[in-house]
C-alpha cells in the first residue's frame, strides 16, 4: 500500500518545489485541460517535451515515476483494448471475425495512451513537489473568490485538510486490522469473486466504524477547544508568489502558445 | 511447538527507502512457557512477533514455527496454514471486530480454518465462556458492548482457533485493575495447558509476575535473552542503559542491597520481600517494624 507513488508527497530540492502551490495547481490544470484538445502528433510531441521539462526541474529520478505509472498499467491497457477494438473507419489492419482492429484505431489507441500517461505523470509531479496542506490551502485560496456567492469556501478548505490528515491515519488502520483479520485466516486472493468481494467485510467494517469513532472524538476534541467557525482563521505558512512563479506563467504561455498554434497547423 | 528464528533480519521499505527495524536476531521460542518481550517503543517488539505467524516475512535469515520454514521466498499461500497454530492478538484487538453478533463474529476464526457451523460455535461458547463473557450477549451487536467487554470478545476470537502458540501484544493496555488480573490469570492458564505463550508488555510487574523467560529489545538487536530470575538480577545500571524500569519490589530489593542487606534469590512478591526483610532485622527493633508491616505484606495500623 506504501508504495502507492499518486498522491504521495516526495521531498525534494528541485525549483518546483519553491513555486506556490497556486502556480502548480493552475499549471496542472492549464495543462490537463490543453491536452484535451491535442489531436496531432506535434501537439504530443510539444506536451510531452514540456512534461519532460517539469521532470527534470523535480530532480527526482525516473524511478519514482516510473512506481506512479505502474498501479495503472492495466487501466491504461484496458483502454488500448477497447480503442483497438471499437474504433471503427478504414483501412483495416487485421479481422478476428466480427473483431475488427483498424488503422485509425491503432493511432487512436496510441494516443489515447500517450495523453493518459502525460495526465497522470503531471498530476503525480503536482502531488510529489507539493504537501498535501498546502495543496489544501492553494485549494482554499483559489477558491476564494466563491466567497462572493456565499460558497463555505473556509470549512470547505477546513474539511479537506481534515479530510487528507487523516489519509495516512487511515492506511495505518488498514494495514492494522488487515493483519488481524488475516491472523484469524482471512484470505482476500482465493476463491470465487463473490467470495473474495464477502472477505473484504472483516475489513471494511471495522475501518468504518474506527474511522467514524474517530471523527467523533476530533469533532469534541475541536469544540472544546473552543472551535467555532473556519472563517478567518490564520495559518502557519502564507503563500505568496514569487519570482519562480513568474517564470513558471510564462513558460506556461510559451506553452500554450505553441500547442494552439501546432493544433491549428495540422 | 517451538518457533526458531535464526539470521533474522528485517527492513520496512526496499531499496534507499528502507528502515531496518530488526538486526540478527537469534532466538528460540520454547513450547509451553511464558516468553515476555520488552524494551522502549521503537524497538521492534510488535515488528518482531509479527514473524512469529508470517504476517510479516524476514528480509534476511529464517524463521521456522513447528514444521513450516518461512524466508523472504515463501509463497502467501504456504502461510495461511501458520495463522492457525500461532494466534496473535494485536494491542487494542477490539478494533477487529466486525460481525453483526458477538457469536459470529468468535466464530469467524474457527470457519476461516475449516471448522462448520457446529464446531465454529461450540468453539466459540468454549472461548466466550473461558474469558468470562456473559452468555445472555452473545446475539448482542459487539459495537454496543463496554470497552471491556469488546476486549474479551476479541480475545475468544483469537481463542476459538484454538492455536498452539498465542501472541499477544500489549493485551491489558486500557482495562481496570481487575480485567488486567483476569487477562493474566487466563495467559497463565493457557500455559499450565501447555500453549506457548509470547507476550509484549511494558509493566514490569507484570513481566515479574508471569514470564518464564524474558526477550529484552534494544534498537532492533537482542540485549538480553535469558530466564527471567536472571534478568532482574541485573544491575539497576543495566535497566536503565536499556531505559527499561525494574518492577517496585527488586527496585525495592536492590536498594537495601546496596545498603548491606543480603537476600538469597529474587523476591518477587510483596510478602515475599517482608519476610526476607524481617530475617534481617535486629531482634530488638523487629517489635516496632513487626506491627508495621505484617506478614502478608499489608501495612497494619494496630
Amino acid at each position: 500500500m506504501n508504495n502507492l507513488v499518486i498522491g504521495q508527497f516526495v521531498p525534494g530540492s528541485g525549483i518546483l518545489y519553491k513555486l506556490d502551490p497556486r502556480t502548480k495547481i493552475l499549471m496542472t490544470i492549464a495543462y490537463v485541460f490543453l491536452l484535451v484538445f491535442a489531436n496531432s502528433w506535434p501537439t504530443y510531441l510539444w506536451s510531452a517535451a514540456f512534461l519532460l521539462m517539469a521532470l527534470v526541474l523535480t530532480k527526482q529520478g525516473l524511478g519514482l515515476y516510473w512506481r506512479g505509472i505502474k498501479p495503472i498499467l492495466w487501466l491504461i491497457l484496458f483502454t488500448v483494448v477497447l480503442q483497438l477494438l471499437f474504433s471503427g473507419g478504414t483501412p483495416v489492419l487485421f479481422a478476428f471475425g466480427p473483431v475488427k482492429v483498424t488503422l485509425p484505431g491503432l493511432i487512436n489507441a496510441f494516443y489515447v495512451v500517450v495523453r493518459f500517461v502525460l495526465i497522470v505523470l503531471m498530476s503525480t509531479i503536482l502531488t510529489i513537489t507539493t504537501p498535501p496542506t498546502a495543496i489544501a490551502s492553494a485549494i482554499e485560496s483559489l477558491l476564494k473568490p466563491l466567497k462572493v456567492v456565499k460558497v463555505p469556501v473556509s470549512e470547505l478548505a477546513l474539511m479537506l485538510s481534515i479530510a487528507l490528515r487523516f489519509v495516512p491515519l487511515l492506511m495505518g488502520e488498514t494495514d492494522k486490522i488487515m493483519k488481524a483479520q488475516k491472523s484469524r485466516g482471512m484470505s482476500l486472493s482465493t476463491g470465487s469473486l463473490i467470495k473474495r468481494a464477502k472477505a473484504v467485510v472483516p475489513l471494511l467494517v471495522p475501518l468504518f466504524v474506527g474511522a467514524l469513532q474517530r471523527a467523533l472524538d476530533l469533532a469534541n476534541a475541536m469544540e472544546v477547544r473552543g472551535f467555532e467557525s473556519a472563517e478567518g482563521r490564520t495559518r502557519y505558512r502564507e503563500l505568496s508568489y514569487s519570482k519562480a512563479d513568474a517564470w513558471a506563467f510564462g513558460a506556461v504561455l510559451v506553452f500554450a502558445f505553441g500547442f494552439i498554434a501546432l493544433n491549428f497547423v495540422s | 511447538m517451538v518457533i526458531k528464528i535464526e539470521g533474522l533480519d528485517f527492513a520496512y521499505g526496499a531499496g534507499k527507502q528502507s528502515v531496518p527495524v530488526l538486526k540478527n536476531i537469534n532466538v528460540t521460542i520454547q513450547k509451553g512457557m511464558i516468553t515476555a518481550i520488552i524494551g522502549q517503543t521503537g524497538s521492534g517488539k510488535s515488528t518482531l512477533v509479527q514473524q512469529l505467524n508470517a504476517l510479516l516475512k524476514p528480509t534476511k535469515g529464517t524463521v521456522q514455527i513447528g514444521e513450516h520454514v518461512v524466508t523472504n521466498k515463501t509463497k502467501e499461500k504456504e502461510l495461511a496454514p501458520i495463522r492457525a497454530e500461532v494466534g496473535m492478538v494485536f494491542q487494542f484487538p477490539e478494533s477487529q471486530l466486525f460481525a453483526p453478533t458477538v457469536l459470529e463474529d468468535v466464530m469467524y476464526g474457527p470457519k476461516n480454518f475449516g471448522a462448520t457451523d457446529e464446531e465454529a460455535k461450540k468453539a466459540a461458547k468454549t472461548a466466550l465462556k473461558r474469558v468470562g463473557f456473559d452468555a445472555t450477549l452473545y446475539e448482542q451487536s459487539p459495537f454496543n458492548l463496554s470497552g471491556g467487554q469488546m476486549r474479551r470478545v476479541a480475545l475468544a476470537g483469537v481463542l476459538a482457533m484454538n492455536p498452539q502458540t498465542m501472541v499477544f501484544d500489549e493485551p491489558a493496555a486500557g482495562l481496570d485493575p481487575q480485567g488486567q488480573e483476569e487477562l493474566l490469570n487466563l495467559l497463565k492458564s493457557l500455559r499450565d495447558e501447555g500453549k506457548t505463550v509470547v507476550l509484549i508488555s511494558h509493566q514490569m510487574d507484570q513481566v515479574l509476575a508471569l514470564a518464564d523467560r524474558v526477550l529484552v529489545l534494544k534498537d532492533g538487536e537482542i540485549a538480553a535473552d535469558e530466564p527471567v530470575d536472571q534478568l532482574f538480577s541485573r544491575p539497576q545500571s543495566w535497566f536503565a542503559e536499556q531505559h527499561l524500569d525494574l518492577p517496585e519490589t527488586i527496585a525495592f530489593q536492590k536498594q537495601l542491597e546496596e545498603k548491606g542487606f543480603v537476600f538469597d534469590g529474587l523476591c518477587k512478591t510483596v510478602p515475599d520481600l517482608a519476610k526476607a526483610i524481617k530475617k534481617q532485622l535486629d531482634p530488638t527493633k523487629i517489635q516496632t517494624l513487626g506491627s508495621t508491616i505484617s506478614e502478608n505484606g499489608e501495612a497494619n495500623h494496630e
